[in-house]
């Protein structure tokens, strides 16, 4: 791809752009018989992947037979420890991600009113970004990915480093906090995750800027020029359909940039931004200052408004795709307001959703976040040293039906908690109340769909029409060609899919779609003869 | 299509924020208010879940 200088002074010939996240969720059971045994996530996942393929448009995943691709373009498949992971199709812009990511959540919670009816048990999905129990023990997450022209991601890292830092403001799911430093509440549930600042590894040491280039697009760097496919890990999966949008919008505008070979952020870099993101992490008031490079003290809002600025600049000199726009002028506004008060974002940030909730029920019931922050230190340590039946035996308050072990352990709880003082025991009661609360608000079909039913909740970017669409139609591109062959090929058997190609091995057809930019499939059949693939009319009719 | 151009100076309506966030507190009263300590503490164990990635 070439560049040249239109007559508007801009450097002409956008450079095509793609994102996509992966979202981890967390599938819960309980049997309705009897006194409802648990049934571990592992369990559960099979009923998940079984009715989806009962009720969807599918096709089989040509790497996993604990996956399928789905008409709208997607990937749904068994993640390790029975995690269903929804990878969205490849998206054109920040909005469709983010309609394509409530998609994924529309279709995982019709998944488990089926499941719940199928099989009578009590089911549910969770989008969260840690466990509940212990958060430091378990993280399963969103990963983002995004197209970017050019053949060394690595020095992308550190002007990129100081944007995956501050962008927590908004990129953020919120989280109770039992954390030194936090009070009793905190801007990311993943932060306490982010070991380093750049590494390839995503499991061990996560960093905060990740430098693995994922197989899958290796094709396009191999075949189709200088692209690579970015995948970052640092950021939430959240439920407001807006934070998605901000998410992908604003670290979109930076991988545009980069795209046209211009770097922003160089005079932004962080002493420590490992620990910078830490320390915002922990303050919901977003005054906290890190240090950079440079000597200089800045908050995360200034480091965005920072980022903004330049961009701002930067953008005039280039072409963009139409999305740029309202997303600069949305990254202007979000950030001025929440200059202002952040609760006034209540409506669509998911962490001033659930921050405000959280200090309003701690206000009625009369305690401050200092208790509760102690209250969380204390339960931590509880769950650490008790099992399960003993710590719901402390909340009942009642050790009946507990094992001679675990009777010995309730005593020695109970007397950690009278230790703690006269009021540890009532907090510690309010504080499950209160972490039940938090749960519910990332169930789907929990608190926060109920109060985007209402109004309370506002999508900004999106209608209920949007995501409803993207559950069933891709976006255009290769997206729209897989969807069409899952569709044609539904229930047929022998057709298999990946995100490079669809084929049946046993009629020897073959669609390649290897490139993710492609506006047009190949096909090769046993004879390598053309034929023509008719697609919708508002996409292509192409030769293939 | 999604709405990218809607207009962003609705957010600073602000008398209309300030119902919308008293609605937002009074589901979660509701919500919170249904629930005892016991059911609460088993929907958190029953949410027990491993690494992924």
């Amino acid at each position: 791809m070439t560049d040249s200088c239109g007559s508007n002074g801009k450097v002409g010939h956008v450079k095509p752009f793609l994102c996509g996240q992966e979202t981890e969720y967390g599938v819960t059971g309980r049997s309705k018989r009897g006194a409802g045994r648990v049934i571990p996530p592992e369990s559960v996942l099979p009923y998940y992947l079984r009715a989806a393929r009962t009720s969807l448009h599918w096709m089989q995943d040509a790497r996993t037979s604990d996956g399928i691709y789905l008409q709208n373009g997607a990937r749904l498949y068994g993640e390790i420890n029975g995690h269903p992971e929804y990878c969205t199709p490849e998206c054109t812009s920040p909005v469709e991600l983010a309609a394509h990511d409530l998609a994924g959540e529309w279709i995982l919670g019709r998944l488990a009113q089926r499941v719940a009816h199928q099989h009578r048990i009590r089911t549910a999905v969770v989008k969260s970004n840690t466990g509940f129990l212990i958060p430091r023990n378990a993280t399963y997450a969103m990963h983002e990915s995004y197209s970017v022209w050019t053949d060394d991601i690595e020095s992308a890292a550190e002007p990129f480093m100081p944007h995956l830092v501050s962008r927590i403001v908004y990129a953020g799911a919120g989280c109770l906090s039992e954390r030194e430093g936090c009070d009793g509440f905190e801007l990311s549930q993943r932060a306490r995750h982010i070991k380093t600042t750049t590494s390839s590894d995503t499991t061990s040491s996560r960093p905060l800027f990740c430098t693995r280039i994922r197989k899958h697009s290796d094709f396009g760097y191999s075949n189709h020029g200088a692209w690579v496919r970015m995948h970052q890990i640092s950021a939430d999966g959240k439920r407001c359909a807006f934070a998605t949008y901000c998410t992908f919008g604003t670290t979109g505008i930076l991988v545009h940039l980069l795209s046209h070979g211009i770097v922003v952020g160089k005079g932004l870099m962080l002493k420590n931004p490992v620990s910078a993101m830490q320390t915002i992490s922990c303050d919901p008031m977003l005054r906290t200052k890190v240090g950079l490079v440079d000597g200089r003290q800045l908050t995360a809002l200034e480091i965005q408004q920072s980022y903004i600025d330049e961009c701002e600049s930067a953008l005039r000199g280039i072409e963009s795709p139409d999305w740029i726009g309202p997303m600069m002028r949305h990254w202007q506004t979000t950030i001025a307001d929440l200059a202002r008060d952040p609760l006034h974002l209540a409506d669509r940030l998911d962490i001033y959703l659930l921050q405000m909730i959280l200090s309003h029920e701690i206000q009625r019931a009369g305690y401050t976040w200092s208790a509760i922050h102690g209250a969380q230190r204390l339960l931590l340590r509880l769950r650490r040293a008790f099992p399960d039946p003993v710590i719901r035996a402390l909340v009942a308050d009642d050790d009946a039906g507990l094992s001679v072990e675990d009777r010995v352990g309730f005593t020695e709880a109970r007397g950690l908690v009278q230790a703690a003082g006269r009021p540890a025991a009532d907090q510690l009661r309010f504080l499950v109340r209160l972490k039940a609360l938090e749960v519910n608000v990332r169930e789907i079909g929990g608190l926060v769909d109920q109060l985007r039913a209402a109004g309370k909740v506002d999508s900004v970017i999106l209608t209920d029409a949007d995501i409803e669409r993207a559950v069933n139609e891709p976006p255009a591109g290769r997206a729209a060609l897989r969807g069409q062959l899952v569709k044609d090929h539904h229930n047929q058997s022998g057709w298999i899919c990946d995100w490079s190609f669809v084929g049946n091995s046993s009629a020897s057809s073959w669609y390649d779609l290897v490139n993710p930019f492609a506006t047009k499939v190949v096909k090769e059949d046993r004879a390598s003869e053309s034929v023509l693939l008719d697609l919708p009319e508002r996409r292509w009719r192409v030769r293939i | 299509m999604p709405r990218a151009n809607v207009d962003v100076s609705e957010s600073s309506d602000l008398d209309a924020m300030r119902s919308k966030l008293d609605g937002i507190l009074e589901e979660a009263d509701r919500a919170l208010d249904q629930m005892r300590e016991v059911d609460a503490e088993e929907y958190i164990q029953q949410n027990r879940q491993s690494s992924g990635e």
